[in-house]
Parts: C-alpha cells; sequence; structure tokens
C-alpha cells in the first residue's frame, strides 16, 4: 500500500508522476536528456549506470524498468545487466564503464565516497570530465528516483514480461512524453 | 540528488556566510530559472 492516495494500477514512478504532474515535467525532461541526449556514453551504458545504482538503492522497480531500457538498448542482453548489478568488475562492459560504474556506486553511497583515486582511474582508462561528470549526476539522479519511488512504497509489478515490454517503448520513445497517458492530477 | 551532484564531483564550497546569505536572498526574490544570477552577483561584488 503506497503511503499517500495514489492512482491505483499504475506502477513504481508513475503513480507519484500522475499524482504530481508539474514535478513529472522535469524529471522526465532531466532523464531524456542524460539518458538519451547527444553523448559518448551509449544509451545503453548510460541505462546500465542508472540500473545498477537503483540495484545498490535496492530499488526493484527502477532497477527492473531501467535495466530492460539497457537491455534493449544492449540488443537485448539481459544477462550483462544482471552481472552488471551482482558484480559489475567481473562483468563483460569496458574497463572505462567499469571504472565509470565504481564512481557511480560511491556516489550512491554519498558524493563524499568518491576519491581522487576514482577518477583517476576513469581518466586512465579513457573517461572524459563530461563522461565523469555525467555519470555523476546520473548516480546522483537516480538515488532521487529511487527514493521518491520506495519513499511513497509505490506498487511495484513482479512480472519481468511488464519491464520488458515498458524497457523496449522507453527505448523507443523516450522518457518526454512516458507519462502523457497517465490520468491527470489524478491525486486531487 | 542535488547533495551527491556536488559532493561527488568535490566541487569547491565557500565557507564565508555572508555570501550565502546574499545567495540566499537573491534566490529567494528572482527564483531558480533566473539565468544571470551569477552575473547579477559578481556585479555587486564590486
Amino acid at each position: 500500500m503506497p503511503h499517500i492516495r495514489l492512482p491505483e494500477g499504475i506502477p513504481g514512478i508513475l503513480g507519484p508522476m500522475a499524482f504530481s504532474p508539474a514535478t513529472a515535467k522535469p524529471i522526465n525532461e532531466l532523464a531524456e536528456v542524460l539518458l538519451r541526449g547527444p553523448n559518448t556514453l551509449s544509451p545503453g551504458e548510460r541505462e546500465s549506470i542508472a540500473a545498477y545504482v537503483s540495484s545498490e538503492n535496492d530499488c526493484f522497480f527502477c532497477a527492473s524498468v531501467h535495466g530492460a531500457v539497457a537491455a534493449h538498448h544492449l540488443g537485448g542482453n539481459e544477462t550483462l545487466i544482471q552481472e552488471i548489478k551482482r558484480n559489475f568488475e567481473a562483468s563483460g562492459v569496458s574497463d572505462k564503464m567499469k571504472a565509470l560504474l565504481a564512481i557511480a556506486g560511491k556516489v550512491q553511497k554519498g558524493g563524499k565516497h568518491v576519491t581522487s583515486e576514482d577518477i583517476a582511474r576513469a581518466r586512465q582508462k579513457g573517461a572524459t570530465d563530461k563522461e565523469i561528470h555525467d555519470t555523476v549526476l546520473i548516480a546522483a539522479m537516480f538515488s532521487m528516483c529511487n527514493r521518491y519511488v520506495d519513499g511513497l512504497a509505490t506498487w511495484a509489478p513482479a512480472d519481468p514480461a511488464m519491464y520488458r515490454e515498458s524497457g523496449k517503448r522507453l527505448a523507443q520513445e523516450g522518457y518526454v512524453h512516458s507519462t502523457d497517458h497517465l490520468p491527470v492530477n489524478a491525486g486531487d | 540528488m542535488f547533495n551527491r551532484y556536488v559532493d561527488g564531483l568535490a566541487t569547491w564550497q565557500p565557507h564565508d556566510a555572508e555570501m550565502y546569505r546574499a545567495h540566499g536572498q537573491r534566490i529567494a526574490k528572482q527564483g531558480y530559472t533566473a539565468t544571470d544570477w551569477e552575473r547579477a552577483e559578481s556585479a555587486a561584488a564590486k
């Protein structure tokens, strides 16, 4: 049961987004720029960072949705996403991505956990300042979304097929209009 | 989110309370979407 009255049957972050469209809009716009805008990190890599941070925050809904978006971008490679969540250092991602995921994991614990050694490692593996910046902001943003979703005790479906479906839709259509179909001001 | 963004990049943070007072006042008056506050502040400081 969600802690406040949210429209029923709307999963995860979509419930509070339907409840509060004014805040949903900038959150979706930030997700669009950060995860899908022009970038040297592919959408699959950026979604993997989002899924990993969500998994570290134990946010089942976000970890499942963004894991599914990442897998869709990566040609349906769900195994890789599972590996990243379990132990990214032993996964099949590039050394640069491992260094960026390490930074993201530190940001998830709190910004001050990031060390200059973490940054040096990422640079040494070829990460640019823009890539380091975006990694920190993705990790920070998802720590926000994870707390938003779980702080209100939203409902999260258990069926992996549902996440696969919404992962595919978000990968193809993006975030800006992803909540247009929700009932307006459902919480009022 | 903002805390992790600011500290995850180890940004520089002034310790002068007066600076935060002036900055707070400006934000309270002009809000967050005014884009020229930085210029306005440095001009005011001169």
